[in-house]
């Protein structure tokens, strides 16, 4: 049993909690409160410290491109319409290991097929530590990823094959839902249909990456005659508070990476509006990756603190990297707050991060082991 | 005549002015100091709880030369492995967007380079983020001759079948370069002005000779070990050289601090996915024990790469790491301008220098939400937050 005495809680739920203890067991969290005892358990110090959840990258690629620059195992670029990949079969430890993640709070990660596919494949949720993928493993088939970016004209539109334009994205990725809607029991076997079924019910989100507002209307309008798809759209740059769908929460939205400038598209976020957006209970996160990606292990910070910088209360931040992104990726009940039953996956920080630069990491548990102190490091082969 | 009222100042020129004004006339600073007098007429600027510092010197950009898409590459000229002859500063665009989005990060200067797609890419310029055209911008030109090492050149050229395909390659064609520039050097100097023995003139040649007589140093992008060739090819030619990105430097105190002709380390950008090899390691806290042993630092964005306000947000990881606050405000203002051989003219607040400061709403260093409110580039206000 680990007990972590009198740090300041943040929940990632928008709860602050100041003196407060954290009481963990078998890598969970089994309780939070003030003046938690327990006997016999480790006590880490935490009077004076923050407490954090876990942060949660989504839309990320480490982990499953390299060890060269040419090395890419997530841009399946043989066929634009590919449901049927899973990143599980992509994802190196060791790649992900090297990355050290964690040392700026990142303790889970969702890993995404390149955007370059109209339908790239299942994203799966991992965790930024560990010896082999299935133990990292927090969900497979967490999301399904598609793209109706310009991303999916780069890969096709030189070998004259659609989609050349956003028109013949749009088209590859409705005709598939629509050829999935048609597939029954009887059917021959198609592992694309059979991959999209859980899509069409509702049962895994289809991530749809868009950047401005004209994609972002595309792929919209493009699902309307599929009430049940579950739509969360990525790279979302062009959201702003009047977005009906988000507001209203049939939508969620994850947006990023605003860190990168070789797209003009991240020049004009309405971070306020967004930030409102959010209060208002708006499922909003924030990611690193898309057409644009940021893969240091800093990146989801700097994101954080863009977003802080542009007026959105730290608290609020806090939400978009932690509990609105492991919401989003249907993994919530798992990672992304303190609370009891989750997974002990927490950082410590002498301040703020997200407040200011001299916050500095102090601890980060995974399932309860602190890895900045653990005896055995993992070396990577890296 | 403009004057910034009551800021907390850095002058990065060894004063902090808890409640400084800045006197600013004919596109220079006037004066700096405490409760400073307002000739009438004068504009004024009530900066009460704001902080200014000099500003922002990006030492290595490719703003205006990449497009706004980074689709349109007018900076590396890869038609062959050394373009010594070819000038970034007839690349730049100055209306492309990226110059308004430098402004909105409080940078006011930015050395502009071609890119890393050649062995040695050209010449380097600086420019100003504000004014009316490239000409009227450019405040130097050249400041360095660029050239890059590793995984960059290797990667345009080898799949050509054509050298560099290795690091040996690399070097070789930065040594050919220089001999041969050396050797254009000698006969010119045996023609003793005899325009009938002087060699046939060389434009990427003629370039080569002012880095080779130290009017302008080498400007090297390179990791990790690559940075030992460059300061032994430095050393052997008596060459003036910086380290750019120098990612991987916290292995190599020793040879970077006892480098001859090291006018410095330009560190960045870290926030990179880490690969094997010349991504490996990056250590930006490596700037704390290079600026304890004296060599010059600053940070760059690698602009449009970055988003410009993550220059401040890599000096705020640097204080992270330890360095102290206003150290890491040198690495973004003094500093950078001592690098690109400018110091005389920007990177400090001091009367007689170009009137190009920074209001932020805290200190940029520390506080993440610290904003660029009003940046002011030769005594103008060129951006205002909305």
């Amino acid at each position: 049993m680990l007990l972590i005495k009198n740090g300041c809680v943040h929940d990632g739920r928008g709860q602050v909690l100041p003196q407060c203890d954290v009481l963990v067991e078998n890598g969970l969290v089994k309780a939070v409160g003030p003046g938690l005892s327990a006997e016999g358990a480790e006590v880490f110090d935490a009077a004076g410290k923050q407490v954090l959840p876990g942060f949660v990258s989504t839309m990320t690629i480490q982990g499953a491109t390299g060890p060269g620059w040419h090395d890419d195992d997530l841009g399946e670029f043989s066929d634009p319409v590919t449901p049927e990949l899973s990143v599980v079969y992509a994802f190196d430890q060791d790649n992900m290991n090297f990355q050290e993640q964690w040392l700026y709070g990142v303790t889970s990660v969702g890993v995404v097929p390149k955007p370059g596919n109209v339908l790239g494949g299942q994203m799966a949720v991992f965790k930024t530590c560990g010896r082999s993928p299935y133990e990292m493993l927090v969900r497979e088939r967490a999301a399904m990823a598609a793209s109706v970016s310009a991303a999916t004209k780069k890969p096709y539109a030189p070998r004259n094959a659609a989609p050349m334009t956003r028109m013949g994205a749009v088209s590859l990725l409705v005709a598939a839902l629509k050829k999935a809607e048609r597939y029954t029991e009887c059917s021959d076997y198609d592992p694309k249909c059979e991959a999209l079924q859980p899509v069409l019910r509702g049962e895994m989100p289809l991530f749809v990456n868009a950047l401005n507002r004209a994609q972002m209307d595309a792929a919209e309008m493009a699902l309307r005659d599929f009430p049940n798809v579950r739509l969360v759209l990525t790279g979302a740059y062009g959201l702003d508070e009047t977005r009906e769908s988000v507001r209203s929460g049939r939508c969620a939205a994850l947006i990023g990476d605003v860190t990168e400038a070789g797209t003009q598209l991240n020049a004009n976020v309405d971070y306020a509006g967004i930030g409102r957006l959010a209060q208002a209970g708006g499922l909003v996160g924030l990611c690193c990756g898309g057409d644009s990606f940021a893969g240091g292990k800093e990146s989801l910070l700097w994101n954080a603190i863009q977003w802080h910088k542009n007026g959105v209360p730290a608290e609020q931040v806090l939400r978009m990297i932690t509990s609105a992104p492991a919401e989003i990726l249907g993994v919530g009940c798992a990672v992304g707050s303190i609370a009891p039953g989750l997974h002990a996956d927490l950082s410590v920080w002498s301040a703020n991060p997200i407040e200011t630069y001299t916050a500095r990491l102090e601890a980060v548990f995974l399932q309860g082991e602190n890895l900045l102190t653990r005896k055995e490091v993992r070396k990577s082969c890296w | 005549m403009l004057v910034i009222q009551n800021a907390k100042v850095y002058t990065m020129a060894g004063q902090v002015l808890e409640k400084g004004d800045i006197a600013i006339e004919s596109g220079r600073f006037a004066a700096v100091g405490e409760s400073l007098p307002v000739p009438a007429g004068a504009q004024v600027i009530d900066a009460a709880g704001l902080t200014a510092i000099p500003g922002i010197v990006d030492a290595h950009s490719h703003i205006g030369g990449f497009g706004s898409t980074m689709d349109d590459s007018d900076l590396n000229e890869m038609t062959r492995n050394a373009t010594p002859e070819v000038e970034s500063v007839y690349s730049i665009d100055v209306e492309q967007p990226g110059f308004k989005r430098v402004l909105s990060a409080g940078i006011t200067t930015s050395a502009i380079a071609p890119g890393s797609g050649n062995v040695i890419g050209g010449l380097v310029c600086a420019v100003k983020s504000h004014g009316k055209s490239i000409g009227d911008m450019c405040i130097k030109n050249p400041i360095a001759l660029k050239m890059a090492l590793g995984g960059n050149p290797k990667g345009v050229y080898g799949p050509r079948n054509q050298m560099p395909m290795t690091r040996m390659g690399v070097a070789q064609v930065i040594i050919d370069t220089l001999r041969r520039g050396r050797e254009y050097m000698k006969k010119q100097q045996e023609a003793a002005g005899d325009p009938a023995k002087m060699p046939p003139y060389d434009a990427g040649l003629e370039n080569v000779c002012r880095a080779l007589r130290r009017e302008i140093p080498i400007k090297v992008h390179c990791e990790q070990f690559d940075m030992l060739t460059t300061i032994r090819i430095a050393r052997e030619f008596g060459l003036e050289f910086t380290l750019d990105h120098a990612w991987g430097a916290s292995d190599f105190y020793d040879e970077i601090a006892g480098a001859e002709g090291l006018r410095g380390v330009i560190f960045g950008p870290c926030g990179v996915q880490l690969l094997p090899g010349e991504c490996g390691k990056v250590d930006i806290e490596c700037l704390i024990e290079l600026d304890r042993r004296g060599v010059c630092c600053s940070i760059m964005t690698d602009g449009p790469i970055m988003n410009p306000d993550l220059i401040v947000t890599q000096a705020g990881e640097a204080v992270r790491a330890g360095l102290p606050p206003e150290r890491a405000v040198a690495m973004l203002t003094i500093n950078p301008a001592r690098i690109i051989g400018l110091e005389e003219r920007i990177g400090s607040i001091e009367p007689g220098k170009d009137a190009d400061v920074v209001l932020f709403s805290g200190m940029p260093t520390v506080d993440t939400a610290a904003q660029a409110m009003v940046t002011i580039v030769n005594g103008e206000i060129a951006w205002q937050r909305s």
